[in-house]
């Protein structure tokens, strides 16, 4: 992500969050969830170059893939479904080594000149 | 007696070598700056989990089943979020200005005064609020982990904490921190697994839940998916405003602590938390069962122990707590004095002063704030950890996340953040429970939300530092 889209999309993930409480819209929850947490790991983008910028972006994208699909899934079954609790721990755990060892592959060097 | 008497012998000798070994405020507030992966993950993860994990997140778990959760169900991801969003910035920030706390680096990004100030009040009240946590948790463990009145376990966790920390501030506290989450992970695991195997093992203990009680392990559970994606949200993102935890950034000795930092996190965070899992749905399970009276959700920990558990368990589960409540009150016992002492001093044009002695009253005087709110406080454990969780998310995450990865970010941008997201999240705090359209409302993100609108309107280039 460029640092000067971080406004931006910080602001288009506020407002979906506000719009998501105050209308009771529970996929647009989980889409600005899952997107704060993506663009979280995203912002780093600006301060990475070469192929570790190449493997944030990639991982970020995976990321923002596994868990918007994951709580839309929830969401289409997950209402009363004695498998909910299984499900969400097996999610967790798909994630435990991954997202850590995510970060130490795509620790670049400094900074990026300015 | 004899475990107690070693706790304070070992306390007194911490306190003792804490006054020697601090001598300055880099020292004191952070450390002297030593801290690598390894001690700073372990700290980070002990400050950060506390009696809230023992006490509370089982006890949620009994009355809400698998949507408690979704309050640490983050966990693999806050390590490395915070590392991209915040700390490298934060590292980065403290090699060129030498900052020492979270309200400085705030003053370093949007100029001194407001800023500071804003962020220090929002440390005291989040960590009076967090500590009062871990003395309540005292006081209801007190009298069936340590066979003593509750507020008398609560007073002596409470000195006893405060008495290193004011004497040696993080330069005692990093090692302690560490060396409790090693006892805290290793305790963690054997109480969820004993927990479980006296439930017949995981998948007993899901078969009883599903035939007594199956709306518990639903995924959203009673609190339905608006709330529970609210909680995933505040603790996945909410960590990146923690001072607590981005003050282990500032512990930092170099960059290249950052590359390991969030599998140490990660690793010691899941262990920690398999006692909320464990704990949990095997103590629900007992619970359903009959094999265990609950009189309320909070004493489900202290119920099953006293319960099914053999007492070697018990006497882990009673070291895991006090290291847990010791860990996480330390931290903010130490952010807490530094705000006082420090932040709020140079926020209005004084120079705090060169001695170390202001600093450790502040931590005395924050303890005993903490040990009045904590013994008064009339709802559940959790909610209050809830209420620091989201005071500080309200306040920080728009300042922090957005100042140290935007330069466009301005100070009258900043400022409003700083005031709107808890007076945002205080106001929906209060209004929840009489307005029954805001109940799905998570006022934390509310509040951080607003801050972030705020903050990106009234940022202008010119205001930029």
């Amino acid at each position: 992500m460029r640092e000067s889209t971080v406004p931006a999309v910080a602001s288009l993930l506020a407002l979906a969050w506000i719009t998501a409480q105050a209308a009771g819209l529970t996929w647009l929850a989980a889409l600005a969830a899952a997107g704060a947490l993506t663009a979280s790991g995203a912002a780093a983008l600006h301060r990475r170059t070469g192929r570790h910028r190449r493997r944030l972006a990639a991982g970020m994208g995976v990321l923002g893939v596994l868990l918007t699909g994951g709580m839309t899934c929830l969401l289409a079954v997950g209402g009363g479904d004695v498998y909910g609790l299984p499900a969400i721990l097996a999610g967790a755990a798909a994630l435990l080594l991954p997202v850590p060892l995510l970060y130490a592959w795509t620790f670049g060097p400094e900074d990026r000149p300015k | 007696m004899t475990a107690a008497f070693l706790l304070a012998a070992a306390v007194a000798l911490a306190a003792l070598w804490g006054l020697s070994a601090a001598r300055d405020a880099e020292a004191y507030f952070a450390a002297s700056r030593l801290a690598g992966p390894l001690a700073a993950g372990l700290a980070g993860t002990a400050a950060g989990l506390s009696a809230f994990v023992f006490v509370g997140g089982p006890g949620l778990f009994a009355s809400l089943g698998a949507a408690s959760l979704w309050i640490v169900l983050s966990a693999p991801l806050t390590g490395a979020i915070q590392c991209w969003l915040v700390g490298e910035p934060v590292v980065a920030q403290v090699r060129s200005s030498g900052t020492l706390t979270v309200p400085g680096l705030l003053a370093v990004r949007f100029g001194e005064g407001a800023p500071r100030l804003l962020a220090a009040s929002a440390v005291v009240l989040g960590a009076i609020s967090m500590l009062a946590v871990q003395v309540r948790a005292a006081a209801i463990l007190g009298p069936t982990l340590l066979g003593i009145p509750g507020w008398t376990a609560a007073l002596a966790v409470t000195a006893a904490t405060a008495s290193y920390t004011a004497a040696g501030g993080m330069r005692t506290g990093l090692p302690a921190e560490a060396l409790q989450g090693v006892v805290m992970g290793v305790a963690a695991l054997a109480l969820a697994g004993t927990a479980l195997a006296a439930a017949g093992g995981p998948a007993a203990a899901w078969r009883t839940l599903a035939r007594t009680s199956p709306k518990l392990l639903s995924a959203w559970g009673s609190v339905g998916p608006l709330s529970a994606m609210g909680w995933f949200l505040l603790f996945g993102i909410g960590t990146c405003a923690q001072p607590h935890y981005l003050q282990k950034f500032l512990l930092l000795k170099d960059r290249n602590a950052l590359r390991w930092l969030p599998a140490v996190g990660t690793l010691s965070l899941a262990a920690v938390l398999a006692v909320w899992v464990g704990l949990g749905l095997g103590g629900t399970a007992l619970v359903a069962s009959g094999r265990v009276t609950l009189k309320t959700p909070d004493a489900l920990t202290p119920a099953v122990l006293t319960a099914v558990l053999p007492p070697w368990v018990n006497l882990a589960a009673a070291v895991a707590v006090i290291a847990a409540i010791m860990s996480t009150a330390t931290s903010l016992l130490n952010i807490a004095a530094a705000a006082v002492s420090r932040d709020v001093p140079l926020s209005v044009g004084f120079s705090p002063s060169s001695s170390l002695t202001g600093a450790r009253l502040a931590t005395l005087a924050v303890a005993a704030a903490s040990m009045a709110l904590g013994l008064a406080w009339p709802r559940g454990l959790a909610l209050l950890g809830i209420l620091g969780w989201g005071t500080f998310t309200a306040a920080l995450l728009p300042a922090v996340a957005l100042g140290l990865n935007w330069r466009g970010a301005g100070r009258r941008g900043a400022v409003a953040a700083l005031a709107a997201g808890p007076a945002v999240q205080l106001a929906l705090e209060a209004l929840r429970p009489r307005i029954a359209s805001l109940a799905t409302w998570e006022p934390g993100l509310t509040g951080a939300a607003v801050g972030t609108l705020l903050m990106v309107a009234l940022s202008r280039r010119k205001d930029s530092t």
